[in-house]
């Protein structure tokens, strides 16, 4: 069987339950692949050794069809974001202070879904401790599959870019203010920031402990759906984790007949590039031809959230970080120290005043989210710049990264799922997502919305997967 | 850290790393503090601070009950 670079989980899920390939046919074929093309990528880190690969896939292969088949998930190729440990599989989290670490466990979420019978792949790259940026310092440059002179965007840059370049079918991603969003829209791929305390963070790096999440990647929002029913559920050594509950079901919905979906026109429409805002409208017109209803909203604090992001992440970040930083001062980048160090410039009233203001944003999108069942926005202002565009002075580099998470830090502040569903095309046939807001475990009923979108989205040419 | 040209930190900056700053990063340091300054003014000039800080996970209790 010829696998093609955009197979989905669910296509090769089909593929395997009818015998049409077998899951070290799947891993053979995508390990081929990462061999042949991903240095002109960039988007893993570690790639395991190819037989203990193989011995995953053999044991998938030997339990289809029996009592012991773990599910749609089992032989499915999938990789890690490198800020996420595994037991025995180098963890750096894209820092030289991590070079050497070789965990003893797995983080929750990679045991949940090694039950769930996925044959992990790799590690991959991802932004230094997974802060903003435009490269990694220590590991290289990831580039954009769809147009390598382009930025992935992050933090969780070599999941989405695996997933666009057909490397893996499944990744794992972490989102603290937009970082698995960002490269999702940039690349053409779904990614989903959970609601808070569905997924566990055990075993993950920490950047915000009032703001990480970590979330599924995949093609479609189908696929999501599929990794986030393996990856949510109560977690006591993740103490944001939140007992007794679980995310709505994904419905593969057709239409969105007497859906109300909320679109706020002060902030979250301002400042989008021209053609992030002709695919934005469309889309607004697809949802209406739907069935749905579109409504306006407000949330007057909005424009708040980026300096009230800065005012908690930093501090955090800055405790997080402070005995390792002491002790491995050179081994991190010199742009990451600064904003560590930032953190020390914060009183605690401000910090204080930060949690007000993040409540008060609380509020108000519940009080949107009573009036409508999902809030649209573009997932960012722009498509994916090139790399040119991004070596500006350190204020304008600044600038861009505001940019970048300017409609996504809202979501990380109240804890609300948002997923950024790629809609059209935008210059140079470059994807624009779509971001869409739930209320608090609508997680699968937010895919379910992305997947009714997804067949009838707007993009002039289905982007290419295969690296140029 | 070089005190002439570094500004204070509200919290002191630990000895580990403060002692390891050069003096350009230190200047750094000192255009970030002016950054934050204006985070802070625009954060204390913010509309809804009247409200109280919990609860830490946004909406634990609704989900609770």
């Amino acid at each position: 069987m010829t696998l093609p670079a955009d197979l989905t989980i669910t296509g090769a899920a089909a593929a395997l339950a009818a015998g049409a390939t077998t899951a070290v046919e799947l891993a053979t074929t995508l390990l081929d692949r990462i061999d042949a093309l991903d240095d002109r990528i960039g988007s893993f880190i570690t790639v395991r050794p190819t037989h203990e690969v193989l011995e995953e896939a053999e044991a998938s292969d030997e339990r289809r069809g029996s009592d012991a088949d773990r599910g749609p998930l089992d032989g499915i190729p999938i990789a890690h974001k490198d800020n996420i440990a595994t037991a025995g599989i180098r963890t750096t989290a894209g820092s030289k202070a991590l070079s050497e670490w070789i965990p003893d466990a797995d983080a929750t979420v990679v045991g949940r879904l090694a039950d769930a019978g996925t044959v992990l792949l790799g590690k991959l790259k991802n932004y230094e401790f997974a802060h903003s940026a435009v490269d990694n310092v220590h590991f290289g440059r990831t580039r954009n599959p769809l147009d390598q002179n382009r930025v992935t965007g992050g933090s969780s840059s070599g999941s989405a870019a695996a997933l666009a370049a057909g490397f893996c079918l499944g990744a794992t991603g972490t989102d603290t203010g937009g970082s698995i969003r960002i490269p999702a829209s940039f690349t053409g791929v779904v990614g989903l920031k959970p609601t808070f305390g569905l997924i566990s963070r055990q075993g993950v790096v920490t950047t915000s402990w009032s703001l990480d999440t970590v979330g599924p990647m995949a093609r479609t929002a189908a696929d999501a759906a599929l990794l986030l029913s393996a990856m949510e559920g109560h977690d006591p050594l993740d103490r944001g984790s939140i007992p007794g509950v679980r995310s709505t079901p994904f419905l593969p919905l057709n239409d969105l007949a007497g859906l109300r979906i909320g679109v706020e026109h002060s902030y979250f429409t301002a400042g989008l590039d021209a053609d992030v805002e002709r695919v934005f409208t469309t889309s607004l017109d697809t949802m209406t031809g739907l069935g749905a209803e579109i409504v306006e909203i407000a949330i007057p604090a909005a424009a708040e959230s980026i300096v009230v992001e800065k005012s908690i992440v930093y501090p955090e970040a800055a405790v997080a970080h402070e005995d390792r930083l002491g002790e491995r001062f050179d081994a991190y980048g010199a742009r990451l120290r600064l904003s560590l160090l930032s953190g020390y410039y914060f009183r605690a009233v401000d910090y204080v005043r930060a949690q007000q203001v993040r409540e008060s944003l609380l509020d108000e999108v519940e009080n949107a989210l009573s009036q409508v069942d999902i809030i649209a926005t573009p997932t960012t202002p722009l498509i994916a710049p090139r790399f040119a565009e991004t070596a500006a002075d350190a204020a304008g580099a600044s600038e861009l990264l505001h940019r970048y998470i300017r409609f996504l830090v809202l979501a990380n502040l109240t804890g609300h799922p948002a997923v950024s569903v790629p809609y059209g095309t935008g210059d140079a046939g470059m994807p624009v997502g779509l971001q869409l807001i739930g209320r608090p475990f609508d997680d699968g009923f937010v895919l379910s919305v992305a997947h009714a979108l997804e067949k009838h989205r707007d993009l002039a040419t289905t982007p290419s997967t295969t690296p140029a | 850290m070089n005190p002439d040209t570094a500004p204070e930190a509200q919290t002191p900056i630990p000895a580990t790393i403060a002692d390891q700053l050069n003096s350009d990063e230190a200047k750094a340091v000192a255009a970030i503090a002016k950054e934050i300054a204006h985070v802070v003014k625009r954060l204390s000039d913010a509309p809804g601070r009247s409200g109280s800080i919990l609860p830490a996970v946004p909406h634990r209790p609704a989900a609770s009950t």
